[in-house]
This record gives C-alpha cells, structure tokens and sequence, in this order.
C-alpha cells in the first residue's frame, strides 16, 4: 500500500504532463453530470473534547455507510479547467436507525490535467450544507476534495468513477452546544454519467 | 449591476442562514448525538410490572413478557388488532387491559396454570359511565368519568377480577373542567401498592388550558400540591421524610411528606429539562440525599441532585459508573432489586442492571443491555 502512493502520485503527475501537451477542451466548453453512489462517513472530530472517532458504527461516528446522488454544471474557463456548481442529497443511518442527511450546495472548481476520450478531473468544492439529524438541523459550510476519472467511449456521453474527502464543520452559538463543535470527514465513492460539449 | 444585486442577494440570504440557523432546539451537537447514538435492542420496552419468585413481568411493544434474567418468554402477545395497554401482577394472577374493535377488556392470564379468561369493561358503582385512562404496576385503575350525579370525575379504583368490579379508591372532581395531564409514580417503586411511602401525583390542566393543579395521592386522601408559579410536574420522590418534586422546565421543589394540602418550597433553578415521568431515584447518604435524574440532555448519562442536611443543593452530571451506558437512552421504566440496585428498561436500548455505590461520584457498576440478574 505504502510501495503504490507514490506511483499513482507519480502516474498522475506524468498524465498532467501527457494533458498538459494535448488540451481536447476549449474555453467555453462545459459538462453536465448525474451522479450516485455510496458514503463512508469516516471521522468526526470533537473540538471541545480534541476527541476524535473514526470508522464506521456505534462507538465510531455512529453512522453507517450510507448514499449520494447529486447533479452539476462546469463550464471551462481555460482549456485545462472548468468553474460550475454541485448539488446533492446524502443520507446515512446512524447506530440508532435514526437518518442523518445533508444536502451540499457549492462551487466547484475543476482541473483535468489529462482529458480526451479519458479525462481525470480534479476537483475541489466549497460551499454550504443543510445537515439535520432527529431534532437537530443546521446550515453549515460545506469543503470537499474529489478526482477520479471518466471514460467518453463516443463524443459527447462519458462514464465516471470518483472519490476523495467531504469536510463538514458544525459550529453551534448556543452557548451550551459549543463543547459539541465539530468536523466530519466522509468518504464518497460515486458513478457519474457526464454529457459534455 | 443587476446581477450583482441578485449575487449580493443570495450571498446575504445564505450567510444569515448559516448564522441564524442552529440546533438551539437539540440537547446536545448534532454530530455529538450521532457519535453517541446506540444501536436499539429487539426489545421495545413500555413499563415493568411486577417480579415474583421466579419472574420478572414487563409489557413491550409485542405484548408481555416474564425473565428470569437469562431467560425471557412471552406470556401473552399481542393480539391481532387488540393490543394489550396495560398489565399488573396481582399474586399469581395478570390483569391486563386490551382494546379491541369491541372495546375495552379487562383479561386475567393465571400465572400458574396459563388460563386465560377475559371479561367485558368492568362495572363501578359510583359512575354512570367512565373510560379506563391508565391502569398501573401498583394494580391501580385511572378512571375518568360522571359519577351518578352525572358530575365529571377521576378516580383511583381497585379492580376484583371474579366479579369484574371497579371500586374507588380515591376520587378528585372534576367538575370544573379538568384535563389529566401526567400521572407519576417514584422510580424504581412503581411497582409497589400505593402507600403513604410509595404515593402518586396526579396532574392536570384546568380549564384555562394553561394553570395546572397537582394532586398527592397517598392511599384513600388526595391533598393539593401548590407552587409558587405554574409548572408541571415531570417526576418525584421521598426520601428521609421529605418529598422533592422536579418539573419539567428544570426546578426543584420539596417539602416534608404531604399529611395534607401542601405549599411546595422552590430550592434550585436545575438549568435543565425534564419529560413526564422522567427517571427520578433517591439515595440517602447519611444526613445528605442524592436525587438521581434523568434530563432531556440525551448526551448526558444521569443528572445527581445533592440536598445536603442544611438544604444547599448541588448538581452534577455523572456519564460513569452506574451512569456509563445512560447517555442516548430514553428510559420508560425501573425496578428497584436491594436498594440502590436497580433494573433500568429503556424504550429502544434494552434492559440495563445497575448498582449505585456512591450516588454522587457515579461510583457504581452498570450491566446490559439484556444482562442483567433479577
């Protein structure tokens, strides 16, 4: 595992190189995706305590593996990368079956260092979610990181794999909520349909 | 520019939207409750109702049930669209109340030979007519009702099975339009017959719909509780001669045992929350009392009241000891084995067996879910 962090680091660094010498998009290119798939939550870390549980279950973050489905527009804005917006719904079920869900909302960024009839997007997202749990509902912001890469076996339809890391902070004012300060980390791994032109 | 206003616009409305928005409702952070939540147990339990020699007897969501510990078995599930209500243990006999298409029956299951014999709403000769509003471990009936003045009325009536009779115990009028709010018994003794140790508090709201009025029921009297503001009750206890009282926005009151109507004394804004019936369980330490609660913080395991002997009251949150498996659990029931041991059944998290040491340290052991002994 720790032999083969380095060649995928490098493998993407050579295809950056590859992409770099061959752009397949112009300014003013742009995709729309449909995507689904399942969530990992991975970590939550309690501010107040310095504790922090990882893993999934009771005892951990106390959700399980759960599900995401969401849509998004980008539009190039050089030929190497593209600025747009995702939205989604994400639920999992907490230890007590109680539904934990969030709806995210943000702008993306997105650099395709190699792109033709395979790209490999890499992107990043900022924004805010709307989280509720039983009783509990907040706004809060919302950061993620994400790649991946999809396969266009014709023009225009593609066919993706992604992954990478949600961070999802709670920030309570209520002076008594305050010591349950947190950030949670989730791990989405996602197919897309993408329509590009 | 008026693309710039409509982007100042949005970017305003979710700003105030993050910075408004809160779970200022929630007992505790959002991510908080999850890490903490537990995985329920397949039994839902609703009230325990009696131990004998051999059983322990308690009502679930599918019916109920006896346990010897290890061992739990139905004794009498729910029937099709007639699911048991209520259940006491008389001797060797279970009285249990079920509501069927047909309306109200009153069943006796023999504990020893399994029959199992059912009878219509039972009579009670001071009503013209009544409706059955709870029935209790402690082999009480609530009735509510016109007496045969056709006057609106409550009652405490103890029940004969052989000639299905109702027979009032205590009655409270009515007549001035009053609503059952609660009816609360002491935690960990509700199992036992009513008693000036082992009283009941009914409460209801008047006709305002927003003043309450509080009945201490200690056998055959019902003796007024006044506050000093209106607030209802959320659950209570004696213990070395007092009664404390706490409600359900967090105050604690007491006063000495009720021999008649009584002015409760407010000793201590709690700061916390508390459900009907909510979990309240003394412990004397000497001249001191720890009152063990249960508050609506779900993070929170239990909550100790100390009353020391020149009245300074003091609180702390105990997630230890007896308290370590209290948090994120709703708890319905308790039976008090010796005291300080008790039998905690939660809605949806199982039975858990604990052993108070020293109530204000949280010193103690907890067991379960499902392990424990009875």
């Amino acid at each position: 595992m720790k032999k083969s962090f380095p060649i995928i680091i490098a493998l993407l660094l050579l295809a950056t190189t590859v992409g770099a010498a061959a752009p397949f998009y112009d300014k003013g290119s742009q995709f729309f995706s449909f995507k689904v798939g399942t969530t990992f939550p991975t970590f939550t870390h309690f501010f107040g305590t310095k504790e922090t549980v990882a893993g999934l279950g009771e005892g951990k973050t106390g959700m399980k593996m759960g599900g995401y489905g969401g849509i998004s527009y980008q539009v190039f804005n050089t030929p190497y990368t593209a600025i747009g917006g995702e939205i989604g719904y994400n639920f999992n079920f907490a230890a007590d079956k109680e539904l934990f869900t969030a709806v995210p909302f943000y702008a993306k960024y997105t650099y395709l260092p190699l792109q033709g009839s395979w790209d490999i997007p890499i992107s990043t997202g900022l924004g805010f979610a709307y989280i509720k749990y039983k009783d509990a509902q907040l706004m809060t912001f919302y950061a993620n990181i994400e790649t991946g890469f999809t396969w266009y076996p014709g023009e225009h339809w593609g066919f993706g794999l992604t992954t990478g890391l949600w961070l999802i902070p709670e920030f309570n004012y209520n002076e008594a909520l305050k010591k349950d300060n947190a950030l949670a980390g989730i791990i989405p791994v996602t197919v897309s349909v993408t329509y590009r032109q | 520019m008026k693309r710039t206003l409509q982007t100042i616009l949005i970017a305003t409305t979710l700003l105030t939207l993050l910075f408004t928005s809160c779970n200022a409702d929630a007992s505790a952070g959002l991510f908080r409750q999850i890490a903490d939540s537990k995985a329920p147990v397949g039994i839902r339990y609703k009230q325990i109702i009696g131990k004998d020699g051999t059983y322990l007897y308690f009502i679930t969501n599918d019916g109920i049930y006896k346990s010897t510990g290890p061992v739990t078995t139905s004794v009498k599930a729910n029937g099709k669209l007639k699911p048991v209500h209520y259940a006491y243990v008389d001797g060797t006999t279970l009285v249990y109340v079920a509501n069927s298409s047909a309306g109200t029956e009153v069943g006796q299951y023999d504990l020893t030979s399994g029959t199992d014999t059912t009878q219509s709403h039972p009579t009670n000769a001071g009503y013209n007519e009544y409706v059955i509003k709870g029935v209790y471990a402690n082999k009480l009936f609530l009735l509510e009702g016109k007496d045969t003045t056709d006057t609106k009325q409550f009652s405490l009536a103890e029940y004969t099975p052989n000639t299905n009779t109702l027979v009032d115990k205590v009655t409270i009028d009515a007549s001035a339009g009053l609503k059952l709010h609660s009816v609360l018994q002491m935690s960990g003794l509700q199992q036992k017959d009513i008693s000036a140790t082992h009283p009941m508090i009914l409460s209801f709201v008047k006709a305002d719909k927003k003043t309450y009025q509080h009945f201490y029921v200690q056998g055959t009297n019902a003796y007024e509780l006044t506050l000093d503001k209106n607030r209802s009750l959320a659950a209570f206890t004696i213990s070395g001669g007092n009664l404390y009282v706490i409600t359900e926005d967090g105050h604690l009151y007491e006063s000495s045992t009720p021999t008649g109507d009584e002015t409760l004394t407010h000793k201590k804004d709690l700061g916390k929350s508390y459900s009907p019936n909510a979990f309240m369980y003394a412990v004397k330490d000497g001249t001191t009392t720890h009152l063990i609660t249960k508050t609506n913080t779900e993070t929170e395991g239990l909550f100790v009241i100390t009353r020391d002997s020149g009245g300074t009251i003091t609180t702390t949150p105990i997630s230890d000891g007896y308290a370590s498996q209290m948090k994120n659990v709703n708890i319905v029931s308790a039976f008090e084995k010796p005291s300080g041991d008790l039998l905690i059944a939660t809605e949806k998290n199982g039975m858990f067996d604990i052993s108070i040491t020293d109530a204000a340290t949280g010193e103690g052991t907890s067991k379960g879910p499902e392990d424990y002994t009875i």
